[in-house]
């Protein structure tokens, strides 16, 4: 794989509104022709990286590169970036053909040449027999289809679609993302997409950015942020976890993990066995490198994390398997969910777990009352250690990864 | 069926409800069809109350009628210019309350739509006497239209705070990311005003003008402040008329100008069913 330049480059964008800040020290790059996406909850800030990238917003520091050209002072309508609208500002008082021959005629292009593009554009997204009609006749899915051929017809270097799914209902969200997929994948355009649905981004994207509270927290492809979360905020955000806190981390110097001299020579990133302290589930020892940002020894209260995904605990009305890492508790709801069950454990201290379990341990709890004694247990090694907040540096680890591989 | 109570807005089912009606027809529409068919009364000068036979003599006295005729075009000249002032006005102002924040914007405001709520005769004197602090009150040797100037100016003043609330109003209901796709698809901001934000706020525009063009059209209070000696307009005109005797041709020359508003209406009425 040839390490391609990146088709846009955010370089340290900082965007403050009056006295608050949207977005702090923004830096990421883009590939050409992948689906991006810039997940995170509302108010995280990144419509605000959206409206930067297409113009609408210009960034109090730092810096946005298409192509390697710095385009961060350049009005929206001399850039090659076009955008489809969460309400998709279809213009009312022109028929379809008209709103997707808008940004051609704005750059005057011949007569001919608009008709010819149009009609390609409409053919594209199967609007084809609605090209005189005016916007108010048609449903909201055919709005926004008006809505993505008038900004592909420009044949932009980027696409920008703000929350693309939303306005849609349940139905026609779902053809609706494998139709964008397929698109993107026909035009080879890049996409960037801005979404609050996590599991819309994991279906859709090649790389996913995640912000929150406008710093951004990890960069990766859909695989690497679940199974490799910076920061508890990302695992959770990524699917479920039960998080644990941890009050001390000792280095074991005494075994041994790669053959050489582990222990005193090993720095932050090399792999080494930690003995992690935590008030709920004792001493668990994990063969891991220390994650970026958290020091062995004592933690602060509510720092640092253990964390487990529900789809790796599981449940027993026996003893737990040996070595494993288990809490006693008693059985609550279990909803049936046909391959699997979603199991509630209740403990102790009146927290819950979540365990998800196959059939064959579903049938067995089923024989059991409720609120009988059970165990939950997991093993060891799916347990990630996590700050609760991790400095986003992933930009650079990630870049890195491209261009050995 | 007949016998269920009436609900609150069944109208025509309850006999008080049924009565304003009659009432608000007859405080309304009858004294204006009176108007009408009596300027067509084959009456003697000195009275136009008993109706003595059908003649359009009246309409032809009103169109001879050389100090009417004036009268009438100066009416119809500083309605049109105040109009089309008004309504320039009146969008610059909407436009640039409704796209921007700066300190003192709620006293601005105010300030704006200050004509609306002060009274009339207040307004009058005041510009009176504005003028004639300027010298301006002297319109004798100055040359048509530029003698109706001051009328204008005063006309503009009351009319334009109409003109840009209705516009305002209309702005309301634009979605900020209509303009944004316009930029984002090539245009530049004038072309997204032009392209955008205009067709959106046409029907705001054709009411605001509408709306200016017949308070001018029918203002007397301001204008009889206003208005020099030789600067009469139809309303002026009409009232002095009145003062001297009531005779068909009022009826005649009102009838038109009745004819001339519903004919506008109409028309704008039209124009704005087709634009949507």
């Amino acid at each position: 794989m040839t390490a391609d330049a990146p088709i846009l480059s955010i370089r340290g964008v900082s965007k403050r509104f009056g006295d608050v800040t949207v977005l702090k020290d923004i830096s990421l790059d883009i590939e050409p022709g992948e689906i991006f996406s810039l997940l995170g909850p509302s108010g995280c800030g990144k419509s605000t990286l959206l409206r930067l990238v297409a113009g609408f917003e210009t960034p109090t520091s730092g810096s946005i590169w298409l192509d390697g050209k710095d385009m961060s002072r350049l009005p929206p309508n001399r850039r090659p970036v076009n955008m489809v609208f969460q309400s998709y500002a279809v213009f009312p008082h022109m028929s379809v053909e008209d709103n997707v021959g808008y940004g051609l005629v704005a750059d005057r292009r011949p007569r001919a040449e608009i008709d010819q593009r149009t009609a390609e554009a409409l053919e594209q997204v199967q609007l084809d027999a609605f090209a005189n009609r005016k916007p108010g006749e048609l449903s909201g899915g055919q709005r926004q289809r008006v809505a993505l051929a008038r900004a592909l017809v420009k044949r932009p270097r980027l696409l920008l679609l703000d929350e693309p799914l939303s306005a849609l209902d349940a139905k026609l969200r779902d053809a609706m993302r494998l139709e964008l997929v397929k698109l993107q994948e026909s035009v080879g355009i890049t996409f960037v997409i801005v979404t609050h649905d996590q599991s819309e981004a994991m279906a859709m994207s090649d790389r996913i950015a995640i912000l929150e509270g406008g710093h951004l927290r990890q960069v990766g492809s859909p695989a690497e942020l679940y199974r490799k979360p910076s920061d508890a905020f990302v695992a959770g955000f990524i699917g479920n976890v039960h998080a644990f806190d941890v009050q001390r981390i000792d280095v074991d110097v005494d075994v041994d993990v790669d053959g050489a001299g582990a222990g005193a020579g090993a720095g932050a990133g090399a792999e080494m066995v930690l003995d992690i302290a935590s008030a709920r589930l004792g001493t668990v020892r994990l063969t891991m490198d220390l994650p970026k940002g958290i020091e062995p020894g004592e933690q602060a209260p509510d720092s640092t994390l253990l964390v487990v995904r529900p789809e790796h605990v599981s449940v027993t009305l026996d003893e737990p398997p040996q070595g494993s890492v288990s809490l006693i508790g008693q059985l609550g709801d279990i909803a049936f969910q046909g391959s699997r069950s979603i199991v509630e454990v209740q403990l102790a201290d009146s927290s819950g777990l979540t365990a998800i379990v196959d059939e064959s341990i579903a049938d067995r709890l089923q024989a059991a009352d409720a609120g009988a004694p059970i165990t939950a247990f997991w093993n060891a090694d799916t347990m990630r250690l996590l700050a609760r907040h991790a400095q986003a540096t992933s930009t650079t680890t990630t870049t890195t990864t491209t261009v050995e591989s | 069926m007949a016998t269920d109570k009436a609900g609150p807005f069944d109208y025509s089912r309850k006999w008080s409800l049924r009565l304003v009606f009659v009432f608000g027809a007859i405080f309304l529409y009858l004294p204006i069809i009176v108007l009408i068919v009596f300027s067509f009364n084959d009456s003697r000068r000195g009275g136009n109350v008993i109706w003595k036979g059908f003649t359009t003599k009246y309409y032809e006295k009103a169109f001879g009628n050389e100090e009417l005729m004036l009268a009438f075009g100066n009416s119809l000249t500083i309605a049109v210019t105040s109009t089309v002032a008004s309504v320039l006005l009146g969008t610059l102002a909407a436009v640039f309350l409704w796209r921007f924040r700066f300190p003192f914007k709620p006293a601005f405001e105010g300030l704006i739509a200050l004509p609306i709520v002060i009274p009339e005769i207040c307004m009058g004197v005041s510009l009176a006497m504005f003028f004639s602090q300027m010298g301006w009150m002297d319109t004798s040797n100055r040359f048509w239209p530029i003698n109706l100037g001051n009328i204008i100016i005063a006309h503009i003043t009351f009319s334009f705070p109409f003109a840009a609330m209705v516009i305002r109003t209309r702005l309301a209901s634009f979605n900020p990311e209509m303009a944004e796709a316009a930029r984002d698809l090539g245009a530049n901001e004038w072309q997204a005003f032009r392209d955008i934000l205009v067709p959106h706020m046409r029907p705001g525009l054709i009411a605001a003008a509408l709306l200016s063009f017949t308070l001018s059209l029918d203002d007397f209070v301001v204008t009889f402040f206003t208005s020099g000696p030789s600067t009469v307009t139809f309303p002026v005109k009409i009232y002095s008329m009145v003062r001297f005797s009531v005779t068909p041709e009022i009826n005649a020359a009102s009838t038109v100008l009745i004819l001339m508003t519903l004919v506008l209406t109409y028309l704008a009425l039209r124009y704005q069913r087709l634009a949507s």
